[in-house]
């Protein structure tokens, strides 16, 4: 964990806020505050680069490895909790730089407005969902992320 | 081998020619140098006077090796594939086996069993395991000595962690002076299937055709017990080739079948107990329907207790759109102070999390005081070699026996201590489960819309487009290198056949030719037969769709083509990610690219009809359409879609 010292830390925790953001399709106004000081096609470079997409997706629709990856477009999470799970996430998801989490806005926003950029007629289902609070996504408890369980054990 | 009527065996048969040679060699050729001469020429003893059988050599004209024959051993193994009712015998021709393989086109009509010719053992195997999990009973398959069962090997391997019975059968040459040429040399063994010996249930080598029968019957027998698996005859060339000596007492027994053994009923009672006391009992299965009245009894005993179900989907076990399914909302394990584990392979790794960091660690996902109880036939039966039982799961009652035959007395227990208090509870607790089961169907249905118009194109709107065009039909989903995601979530399974399992042992080559296998059981009963493949998984074994198109198999093959081996990829970030190392190379080795592989070539090449590459999911319907129109004329097709990694 002590070497992490290249790609990631390469990049603010902003850039990696709006890699979500910019991957996601969406750069709207009223999220410019949440997306910190990041580059928003730098941010989308560093997660197709660095391989976010693999497991969750080129549009955060979510996928697997050895247990699901949870579909990022549909979540909404405290940057705390982005932060811990890109640090030390759960089962296989792979740690990365512990530089990351610096800083950066409260509230990462995935979800609706992406969808509204990329889910073409599904939109208004997934707007529904979360209009009702209804959980979205894997690991979801109404509508945020909780930071990963540690200590896996026996 | 010896005791042959009408015709001379060859054994004698050439013992006379050698001597009758050697009797001409005798007069005719000088002394050579190194023959021992023990006594002068003067004093040379008389040649003892000739015994009755070198005389008749000597003052006869050479036995003629025989040209034809009227019957063949061959013959015999034929008929006894017709009684044990064998519809195909899937194969790549080979010498060792040529006796065979005439006796099946010319003695039996090539009917039960019709030949399926396969570019590959492993093609054959495969097709029989997915055949046997549609069609309920076992295809035959033969290969050729030592070589070909190496080839067959790793499906054998698929069909065995799948508790499935497949008959296959190998060419060998057992007496070595009757081996040929250096080829049969190198293609005869003297124990050929001690290399699947770990993973079939049993094997022979029959020395006479009633041992053929015998064992034949006997292998059918152990291989449609419950645990299922398949099971490997050795048959000798000679055997199958040469004349019946024996026609006059040989004998085809009769198969009688085993009787799956049901659990202990008082231990079923205990059972019953547990599950209608229990506040939150929970049913995981996995292989539990071995026949189409499984998933109906399974059905019965959820709604009985109204509790949920979380399907493993070795088998078509459970409806997917039934309310009690909660196969994709697995924290009903957590919740759960009864789980009852039907014919489950790996539980362990059911009810716990591992974690795959540099230190490998699980955790229970259930209630430390939860009470498991298994009941199923694989402790029954397991070998040592090969780690296919997976981790050893605590439990607080294990019955042996075979879940779908146990289940109507189990039913029966439930019932029977049902008072009208549990009856209005469990409604209630059916009722939560099913706004639950509603909750989740809706989620998955807005999952699946994310990236709905993106290119490469997402696992969920192929599957959407997919099912939007066959959900009219009489469809039936055999292969999904997809992992269980979009159309178990969404799609409507409600029959038997709707899908048949994974791989068992999730050895890579297995989606195409076991799909195919199932196509074929599903062609005769005019089902809309469909898998999904990956792209990994099909450059195994590309020259199915040959066979495919030979035999006219209706199929609709799409390819989930994410152009790499992809979970590898992950792991390789993974791996890099642990060094921090970025992921810069680790499309080395992982991927299928540069250059692309463009399958609906090969699909055309191969005599398929081929649509794709599909980049703009736009196209995706339309040539689906087309496809489909393909296949229910009875040919296959298949679709490469250019997907997003998962």
């Amino acid at each position: 964990m002590k070497q992490f010292t290249t790609r990631f830390e390469r990049f603010a925790v902003g850039s990696l806020i709006a890699a979500t953001f910019a991957v996601f399709g969406f750069g709207a106004a009223a999220l410019a505050q949440n997306a910190g000081s990041g580059d928003a096609a730098n941010g989308k470079r560093v997660y197709l680069a660095d391989g976010c997409f693999e497991c969750h997706g080129r549009v955060g629709q979510g996928g697997a490895m050895n247990y699901p990856a949870p579909a990022l477009a549909q979540v909404e999470m405290p940057i705390e909790s982005f932060m811990a799970f890109l640090r030390n996430g759960p089962n296989d998801m792979p740690a990365y730089s512990a530089s990351v989490g610096q800083g950066g806005s409260r509230y990462l926003r995935l979800s609706a407005l992406a969808a509204r950029a990329q889910a073409g007629q599904g939109f208004s289902a997934v707007e529904q969902l979360n209009a009702a609070g209804v959980c979205t996504g894997f690991a979801c408890r109404r509508g945020r992320l909780k930071p990963p369980r540690r200590g896996a054990s026996e | 081998m010896s005791k042959r009527t009408g015709l001379p065996d060859r054994a004698r048969r050439n013992f006379l020619k050698g001597a009758t040679l050697a009797g001409a060699a005798a007069l005719t050729t000088p002394v050579a140098a190194n023959t021992p001469v023990t006594a002068l020429p003067e004093t040379r003893a008389k040649a003892a006077p000739p015994g009755p059988r070198l005389a008749a050599a000597e003052n006869m004209p050479p036995v003629k090796d025989p040209v034809s024959q009227t019957t063949s051993g061959g013959d015999f193994m034929v008929d006894v594939f017709k009684t044990l009712d064998i519809e195909y015998l899937a194969m790549n021709c080979a010498s060792s086996f040529r006796g065979l393989h005439e006796a099946v086109l010319n003695h039996g009509g090539n009917t039960k069993p019709e030949i399926l010719t396969c570019p590959h053992e492993e093609i054959a195997v495969h097709m029989a395991q997915g055949y046997a999990k549609i069609e309920g009973k076992p295809m035959a398959m033969i290969c050729h000595g030592v070589v070909g069962l190496q080839h067959a090997t790793m499906a054998l391997y698929n069909a065995w962690c799948d508790r499935v019975p497949v008959i296959a059968m190998g060419g060998n040459i057992i007496e070595a002076n009757k081996r040929g040429t250096y080829p049969e040399w190198v293609h005869s063994a003297i124990d050929p299937s001690a290399i699947v010996r770990d993973f079939v249930k049993w094997d022979d080598q029959p020395t006479s055709l009633q041992h053929f029968a015998e064992s034949a019957v006997r292998a059918y027998k152990i291989a449609t017990t419950p645990p299922m698996a398949p099971v490997m005859l050795s048959l000798d060339a000679e055997l199958q080739e040469n004349p019946i000596s024996d026609a006059e007492t040989l004998r085809i027994p009769k198969l009688s079948k085993v009787i799956p053994p049901q659990g202990d009923s008082a231990a079923l009672a205990e059972l019953a107990k547990m599950l209608v006391n229990a506040e939150m009992p929970v049913i995981i299965c996995d292989r539990v329907a071995r026949t189409p009245a499984g998933m109906a009894r399974l059905v019965e005993l959820a709604e009985t207790l109204q509790c949920a179900v979380v399907d493993n989907a070795g088998r078509m076990n459970f409806p997917t759109r039934h309310p009690l399914n909660h196969s994709f909302r697995r924290v009903v394990i957590a919740q759960a102070d009864v789980i009852l584990a039907l014919e489950v392979n790996d539980l362990f790794g059911t009810v716990n999390a591992f974690s795959d960091r540099i230190v490998r660690a699980t955790r229970p996902n259930y209630k430390k005081d939860a009470k498991i109880v298994t009941l199923g036939s694989r402790d029954l039966y397991m070998k040592a070699n090969y780690q296919d039982f997976a981790r050893y799961q605590e439990a607080d009652l294990s019955i042996g026996g075979d879940a779908e035959a146990s289940l109507p007395l189990l039913i029966e227990q439930v019932k029977r201590l049902i008072d009208d208090g549990k009856k209005s509870a469990f409604e209630a607790r059916g009722k939560k489960l099913a706004a639950a089961k509603l909750a989740m169907v809706e989620r998955a249905k807005s999952d699946a819309t994310i990236g709905w118009d993106a290119s490469p194109i997402t696992t969920a709107r192929m599957c959407a487009e997919v099912y939007g065009q066959i959900k009219d039909e009489d469809w039936s989903l055999v292969g999904a290198s997809i992992r269980l995601s979009w159309p178990h979530r969404l799609w409507n399974f409600d029959k038997p056949y709707r899908w048949n399992g994974l791989s068992g042992g999730f050895g890579v080559g297995h989606n195409l030719p076991a799909s195919l296998g199932a196509a074929l059981a599903n062609k005769k009963h005019g089902r809309l037969t469909l898998a999904f493949g990956g792209d990994g998984d099909f450059m195994f074994v590309p020259s199915t769709l040959w066979t495919a198109a030979h035999h006219r198999i209706p199929l609709l093959y799409i390819l989930h083509n994410n152009r790499a081996y992809h979970q590898e990829y992950m792991y390789l970030q993974a791996m890099a990610a642990r060094h921090g190392r970025g992921i810069t190379n680790t499309e080395i080795g992982t991927t299928i690219k540069d250059p692309n592989v463009d399958y609906a070539t090969v699909a055309r090449g191969f005599g398929v009809h081929g649509e794709g590459p599909i980049i703009d999911p736009t196209d995706l319907g339309p040539a689906l359409k087309r496809a489909i129109a393909v296949v229910k004329s009875g040919q296959p097709a298949l679709v490469d879609v250019v997907c997003d990694p998962r």
